[in-house]
């Protein structure tokens, strides 16, 4: 008895996989016919662009619609349609095929749907995703307008003639109840490929074309997520298994971070291929470390195919790496809105306790429904009645840090007033009238429900206005202290000269690469004269390039130092003495190029050959941390190496503690994203140094905790700036 | 009779009336319904960086063979015409220059097996102006980076669609340390493809006396460390 039970159950699920993976494929005629109550667009001939709605639309690489006549070419009568009597065979001089969703679809609000097609690549293939954007359509590609995003994946189903079914997956209608879908938009895959200036990449080949057909909107039910008003605390409760809460409403999951990957072998083939990349590709040795744990986190989700699960789990375990390098792979991103106000962490000195958290460091010209409430040095002091760092901790799913978990409040700050208005978090910032500490019932609390601001901004169609972070330009840095326009941008590198101190600020270390031709001129002229007093403001650190860091690192050590980084992919045993002697032998720097050296680099300070090598060897060196990584990492890294003169760090957090190469991952299906760091490093203080102490995942910490403090912000002085000077000008 | 004519009447009408909407007939062959995974008959186990050479990632990296500043034309193809029925890469023939390929790998000293395949149009192309090698920095070797020889294996010529495939494939006694590149140079005067790049783990000790090293070509040693400059450049990294 007991086995023909397990016989049925087994039929059933296979019945069950026939039956909603590739519904209406006809094993007797090789076709696919439509289920007769889902909603079909045969794409059989040009007559299908009327289609009033799910609207075909083609565009050329220009973004020009082609229609008419010129559109009719591209539909082709072909005796191999999987459905119907034709196929549209797009890719080449169209590339972008988008289905548009008529008015005529509004019933589907509430309802959970699916969609499918068939494509039958003949060179290329369509990827896409399906968007939802809020209000002005005519700002539909205003990533600020975007609600969620869907994307497009394939079911594993294929025809021995080269037909190959992909799905969206099933996804609620409507956004929070409401908001129909815009467009499902395809592209040729070729335009997913990177092209790079000296290796070229891939060229795109306009003879290549994909056939598309029987696409199908399947009507499955009544929507999974009811738009409840919610919290991201009480989301779980509030929303139920497949939706999370978004501008404070329960939304789709799916929609919000995305569709996992449906079919359950494909999910593991997937699983499998990142877990394997990670061993692999790795090469932070203390990330590696954790690759057991990491493996365990993801195994989870091999039996779990929850929206609500799978890819913020697969961010949480990448960033569980510690390595400020890695990222995962990521299939949508819903509108960063942080309303041009730049939060970072300080220290409220005037509000009772002095919490750490973050003040408002700038606000935007033009006033806006958020700014408008707040002034330079108010506290954000609660999020849904909880501090800051309660409310980070209990949402890793909006607010992650891959990097040393000691810079990790500093490093996010930024982001925190994003991440709550995506939730629609209640922020309450605290406000003291003056620079003095506040008497009793002096302080003013601003209460801001966020979600119901961004649910307003979105209504009225002016989220790109009401709401808008691309024009917020925040850096670490409370005073700028070089007034230029550019003085935030990556490029930038200047220097100022004021009572005695020079102060060099950079945003990163790209040296000659990037195109930031003006960067290494602006390094020498900072070094030239010998200045002994010097401060280094990397604030905003981004990282770069090894010549970019030596550029700045040989003129503050002697002329004759040895010190030098060694980077290092993985090694099957890292004590195995010969093999690393094989590696840093073949990677010293020197004239004759040695080849790759299994990617191995030993960067030896003043290689570059700096004009200027040695000049400030002597120099008083102060150095303003905040965000600092990759490039950024290995000079503060090295700085605590120097010893010709005095060096101390200011700041309150950590380095990101990334010092390797980076790689970027390749993407399977249409996801974007994912890197790992695929070196470590040694710090070695000459060729013989036989140190083993790879630092990955170890930023360096400040010498001082210093914030910025309210009662400084109020009087427009920067605390960090203040403390390097004083110390710089103490003899 | 009479209501066996009116119901075979009835039957034609319905069916007749069906027919308006009703697709063209199906073709003689009947296609059939089968499952592809992500990888298709690959091994998701594979030691390249980007094992559906998608260039989504930093994995591939081209120029042509006489001048590693000068840029080799790849496109890639999406369809059944490969031997692994995967994507694969179609290098342009680029005459009196050439053009070499390099796949990145994290290798490691251990047993491993290089494969790939190579084709061209026609039934009888040629393959003679096309070398392909392992490079890497190998243990007991010279300590720069060395080649070891891909060689084509006897009988795995297959015709597809009008062109002719190789396959190559050496077994690797010890792999390279950290990482390492498959590469593939052409002078041919014909358009060159490339599927199924893999550099796998075997178990058991491969044949190390088959697979003979050299020392890599400067082109080679040039291109990757361009290569390299080219990942660690890429503006990707600080944003």
């Amino acid at each position: 008895m007991a086995s023909t039970l397990l016989r049925l159950s087994s039929s059933l699920s296979l019945l069950c996989w026939a039956a909603t993976v590739h519904a209406g494929f006809e094993a007797d005629t090789g076709r696919v016919r439509p289920a007769p109550s889902s909603i079909a667009v045969s794409l059989d001939d040009v007559g299908a662009l009327d289609d009033q709605r799910l609207t075909p639309v083609l565009f050329d690489a220009h973004d020009r619609r082609i229609s008419g006549d010129e559109a009719a070419g591209y539909f082709a009568g072909a005796d191999d349609a999987i459905e119907g009597a034709g196929t549209l065979r797009v890719g080449g001089p169209v590339p972008y095929l988008y289905f548009y969703f008529g008015t005529g679809l509004r019933s589907l609000e509430g309802k959970r749907v699916q969609i499918t097609l068939w494509q039958h690549p003949r060179g290329t293939r369509l990827v896409g995703a399906l968007d939802w954007f809020a209000g002005d359509l005519s700002g539909a590609t205003d990533l600020n307008a975007r609600t969620g995003g869907l994307v497009l994946q394939p079911t594993g189903a294929v025809t021995d003639d080269g037909w190959e079914e992909w799905t969206t997956g099933p996804f609620d209608y409507a956004w929070a109840g409401t908001l129909a879908p815009l467009q499902l938009a395809l592209r040729d895959a070729q335009l997913d490929a990177v092209r790079t200036d000296l290796t070229g990449g891939l060229t795109f080949d306009a003879t290549l074309r994909v056939d598309v057909d029987a696409v199908e909107l399947a009507v499955l039910g009544e929507a999974a997520v009811v738009p409840a008003r919610c919290t991201a605390l009480d989301e779980r409760a509030t929303c139920g298994d497949a939706g999370l809460c978004h501008y404070g409403i329960c939304v789709d999951a799916a929609s919000l971070v995305g569709q996992p990957i449906l079919d359950r072998a494909l999910r593991g083939e997937y699983l499998d291929r990142r877990v394997f990349e990670l061993r692999t590709f790795e090469g932070g040795r203390s990330p590696r470390s954790r690759l057991g744990v990491i493996a365990g986190l993801l195994d989870g989700l091999r039996s779990d195919a929850s929206a609500v699960q799978f890819w913020p789990t697969l961010n949480r375990a990448f960033q569980a790496l510690l390595d400020g390098h890695a990222s995962a792979p990521w299939v949508t991103i819903a509108a960063y809105l942080d309303a041009g106000v730049c939060l970072h962490e300080g220290e409220a000195d005037l509000l009772a306790g002095a919490p750490v958290t973050p003040l408002v460091f700038r606000v935007p010209a033009t006033a806006n429904a958020l700014s408008s409430q707040l002034r330079v040095g108010d506290a954000l002091v609660l999020l849904d009645g909880l501090s800051v760092a309660e409310w980070t901790a209990a949402n890793p799913r909006l607010l992650g840090h891959s990097g040393d978990l000691r810079g990790a409040s500093v490093v996010l700050a930024p982001s925190v007033l994003a991440a709550a208005i995506d939730a629609g978090a209640v922020a309450v910032f605290a406000r003291c009238p003056g620079p003095i500490a506040c008497a009793a019932g002096e302080e003013q609390r601003i209460t801001i429900d966020l979600g119901a601001l961004a649910r307003a901004a979105f209504a009225a169609g002016s989220a790109s206005d009401m709401l808008s972070g691309s024009t917020a330009d925040c850096d670490y840095r409370f005073v700028r202290p070089i007034d230029d326009p550019q003085n935030t941008a990556y490029e930038f590198a200047g220097h100022i000269d004021e009572d005695g101190i020079r102060t060099l600020v950079i945003n990163g270390v790209p040296g000659t690469a990037f195109g930031a031709d003006a960067w290494k001129p602006a390094i020498e002229a900072a070094f030239s004269g010998a200045p002994p007093l010097l401060l280094l403001d990397q604030r905003t650190g981004g990282g770069g390039t090894y010549e970019g860091v030596d550029l700045i690192l040989g003129p503050l050590f002697p002329a004759d130092t040895t010190i030098r980084a060694a980077d290092l992919p993985p090694l099957d045993d890292d004590t195995n003495a010969a093999d690393r002697a094989t590696l840093l032998t073949c990677g010293e720097p020197g004239p004759a190029a040695a080849g790759y050296c299994g990617n191995t680099v030993v960067a030896r300070i003043g290689q570059s050959g700096a004009t200027l090598h040695a000049d400030a060897a002597n120099a008083k060196l102060a150095v303003l941390d905040a965000l600092d990584i990759s490039g950024n990492d290995f000079l503060a890294r090295a700085l605590r190496l120097r010893t010709s003169g005095q060096t101390r760090i200011f700041g309150a957090g950590a380095t990101y503690g990334a010092y390797g190469q980076i790689a970027f991952l390749p993407n399977y299906f249409g996801e974007f994203g994912g890197s790992v760091q695929t070196e470590d490093a040694l710090f070695l203080q000459s060729a013989d140094d036989p140190s083993s102490t790879f630092e990955t995942s170890t930023g360096v910490v400040a010498d001082d905790g210093v914030r910025q403090k309210q009662s400084d912000a109020l009087l427009g002085r920067d605390t960090l700036l203040e403390a390097a000077r004083t110390w710089l000008r103490t003899p | 009779m009479r209501k066996l004519r009116l119901l075979l009447v009835l039957l034609t009408s319905v069916a007749l009336a069906g027919c308006e909407d009703l697709p063209p007939d199906p073709p003689t062959h009947v296609r059939t319904l089968g499952r592809r995974g992500l990888f298709g008959e690959l091994s998701p186990d594979n030691r390249l960086l980007d094992p559906l050479l998608s260039f989504t990632g930093s994995g591939v990296y081209a120029s042509a063979a006489n001048d590693f500043l000068a840029l080799a034309t790849l496109h890639r193809r999406i369809d059944l015409g490969a031997p692994t029925r995967m994507p694969y890469l179609h290098v342009a023939a680029n005459p009196g220059a050439g053009s070499i390929v390099l796949f990145i790998a994290r290798s490691s000293p251990t047993p491993q097996r290089v494969e790939l395949w190579l084709g061209r149009d026609g039934e009888r192309a040629a393959f003679d102006a096309t070398s392909v090698s392992f490079d890497g920095v190998f243990r007991g070797g010279s300590g720069a980076e060395e080649s070891v020889v891909i060689e084509p294996v006897s009988g795995s010529e297959m015709h597809l669609d009008g062109r002719t495939w190789l396959r190559f494939e050496a077994m690797i006694g010890e792999g390279a340390l950290g990482f390492a590149d498959v590469s593939v140079t052409d002078g041919g005067a014909e358009d060159l493809f490339i599927a199924g790049v893999t550099v796998l783990d075997v178990s058991g000790n491969a044949d190390r006396a088959s697979v003979a090293r050299h020392p890599a070509s400067e082109l080679q040693k040039r291109l990757s460390a361009r290569a390299r400059h080219d990942r660690q450049n890429d503006r990707r990294k600080v944003r």
